[in-house]
């Protein structure tokens, strides 16, 4: 299970963020994606019904991001953390060492890079590179997915706002291709975190509060460890099939978006939302696939921790640890 | 301030500024249906709807609309070397652990066998 | 039918990820890890060809 991360009310913000976005990615983008994606509009209780989903999700997010913004400024311990985050040149560093080790030229990741941590947890930082990289791009992504949603909330408001009915749909189309960063960053984070070969098939930090995590003490041993864990079988098969997947899913959001720029009519008439073919339309269908996988692996997160919690109901952890989100280890038991 | 109270004080301005932005949009945007499009055509001898003729004409907003799609491509393509050189990691990651059949000593569920159960059962 | 810049975007994605999962396979081939390199290279083969075809009616 490695080193404990969040504390648990982390645990639950990111489930509950989780679900939420998810259902802004299903209900949005079977709007903007409709020629790939009618089935999912049908299915969601048509047009009317999508796009008020939409809005209660995009209300959930608000209410969401603005409790996590609160807690970081008057939460106890937290605000350490606003320096955590901030990006520095070893991270770099461990990007190129990344590279260098799947070329072979590099023995170990960088600890700035290390997901598991194992024996090494003393070296790895409070987040990675990458985890770093997430809380940036996904932060700016929200707020300006807020703003921009919340000036296209009133249909009748945001024709005004933009004096033509072919600006303010234009404007729609802005939001849409906004969201398209985070999508394709949702697609990476859901494989990051579920196909890593010692968590497969969900990494248990994002669930288990690092309150009841396991803590044993290793002082004498090289590296991580990795070599003394038990690869599960079904892995190799599954990293190779997810990989693949979230690359074509990737690219077909990528590509559909950038020919549904013409969705429905900014720039020019193009009516019908712009080209599509065959492959791309199972191509974005595969990449909400991916997406669906990480509902999935989500919600089994949360079941491992039930058990988890069940199985060790009445023991105490010992030592405090720091913690990705920065909280006091032992105030939420 | 403790865990608990900064916690309930955090839920209450998420939901007040939740509710408090969404009462704004539309009270300040909501405007009726019957108030647009009478005036504003944009096209020589338009009317009601004749904006539908032109298209966007508003430059910022096509401005914005090219910017974001170079963002799109970028970030897609940071994206995608992110993908690999995580799935290549795990890749050599995986070569280096055990295979399934070998006895194992630490599991990630955290003390038992990956194996026999744990987790997965 | 489709503009200068859209083809440069979209040829900029196919060669990434095209090369991406060819290297995916070249790193693996060596490795101990229980995969078979010729089911890695099919697979590597027919993402590619996946992800060109897709993209093929769009911008031709």
């Amino acid at each position: 299970m490695d080193h404990g991360k969040f504390t648990r009310v982390t645990t639950y913000f990111h489930s509950l963020l989780a679900l939420d976005v998810f259902l802004l990615f299903f209900t949005g983008y079977s709007v903007m994606f409709n020629d790939e994606l009618w089935w999912m509009v049908e299915f969601m209780g048509g047009n009317a019904g999508v796009l008020a989903l939409h809005r209660i999700a995009g209300f959930a997010l608000i209410v969401l991001t603005v409790f996590w913004v609160t807690l970081m400024l008057v939460g106890p311990g937290r605000r350490k953390n606003f320096k955590a985050v901030l990006p520095t040149p070893t991270d770099a560093k461990a990007f190129i060492q990344d590279v260098q080790f799947v070329l072979g030229r590099a023995d170990e990741r960088h600890p700035n890079a290390r997901q598991f941590a194992g024996y090494s947890s003393d070296e790895v930082p409070l987040l990675s590179y990458v985890g770093k990289g997430v809380v940036w791009i996904f932060t700016v992504e929200l707020v300006l997915l807020m703003i921009s949603g919340l000036l296209i909330w009133s249909k009748t408001g945001a024709a005004q706002l933009f004096q033509t009915k072919a600006a303010a749909t234009a404007f729609v189309t802005f939001h849409g291709l906004l969201g398209v960063v985070m999508v394709m960053g949702i697609m990476f984070h859901i494989f990051e975190h579920g196909f890593h070969p010692a968590f497969y098939p969900v990494e248990m930090k994002a669930f288990v509060p690092k309150s009841v995590m396991p803590h044993e003490e290793h002082d004498d041993h090289e590296g991580t460890g990795i070599e003394l864990l038990s690869l599960r079988p079904t892995w190799k098969w599954a990293v190779n099939l997810a990989g693949a997947a979230v690359v074509i899913g990737i690219v077909s959001v990528l590509v559909g978006s950038i020919f549904d720029s013409g969705y429905p009519i900014p720039a020019g008439l193009t009516p019908g939302g712009g080209p599509t073919s065959v492959l791309l339309t199972i191509g974005i269908n595969i990449g909400m696939f991916v997406l669906l996988l990480g509902v999935v692996l989500s919600t089994y997160g949360n079941v491992l921790r039930a058990r988890y919690e069940q199985q060790v109901a009445g023991e105490q952890d010992s030592e405090p640890e720091t913690a990705a989100d920065g909280g006091q280890p032992r105030d939420d038991d | 301030m403790s865990e608990a109270l900064a916690v309930a004080v955090s839920a209450v301005v998420g939901i007040v500024v939740a509710v408090a932005s969404v009462w704004y949009v539309n009270s300040a945007y909501g405007t009726s249906f019957e108030n647009l499009y009478r005036v504003n055509p944009t096209v020589e001898g338009g009317g009601v709807g004749a904006d539908y003729v032109a298209g966007n004409t508003d430059p910022l907003l096509d401005a914005l609309i090219v910017v974001i799609h170079a963002v799109d491509v970028l970030m897609g393509v940071f994206i995608l070397a992110l993908v690999f050189v995580h799935w290549g990691a795990f890749r050599r990651l995986g070569a280096r652990m055990r295979d399934h059949d070998e006895p194992a000593e630490v599991a990630t569920d955290g003390g038992r066998d990956a194996d026999n159960g744990g987790e997965s059962a | 039918m489709a503009g200068v810049l859209d083809l440069v975007y979209v040829a900029l994605a196919l060669v990434v990820a095209v090369g991406g999962v060819f290297t995916v396979w070249w790193v693996g081939r060596d490795l101990d890890d229980g995969v078979d390199a010729t089911s890695d290279l099919l697979r590597a083969v027919a993402v590619s060809a996946f992800l060109v075809l897709l993209a093929w009616p769009l911008v031709s």
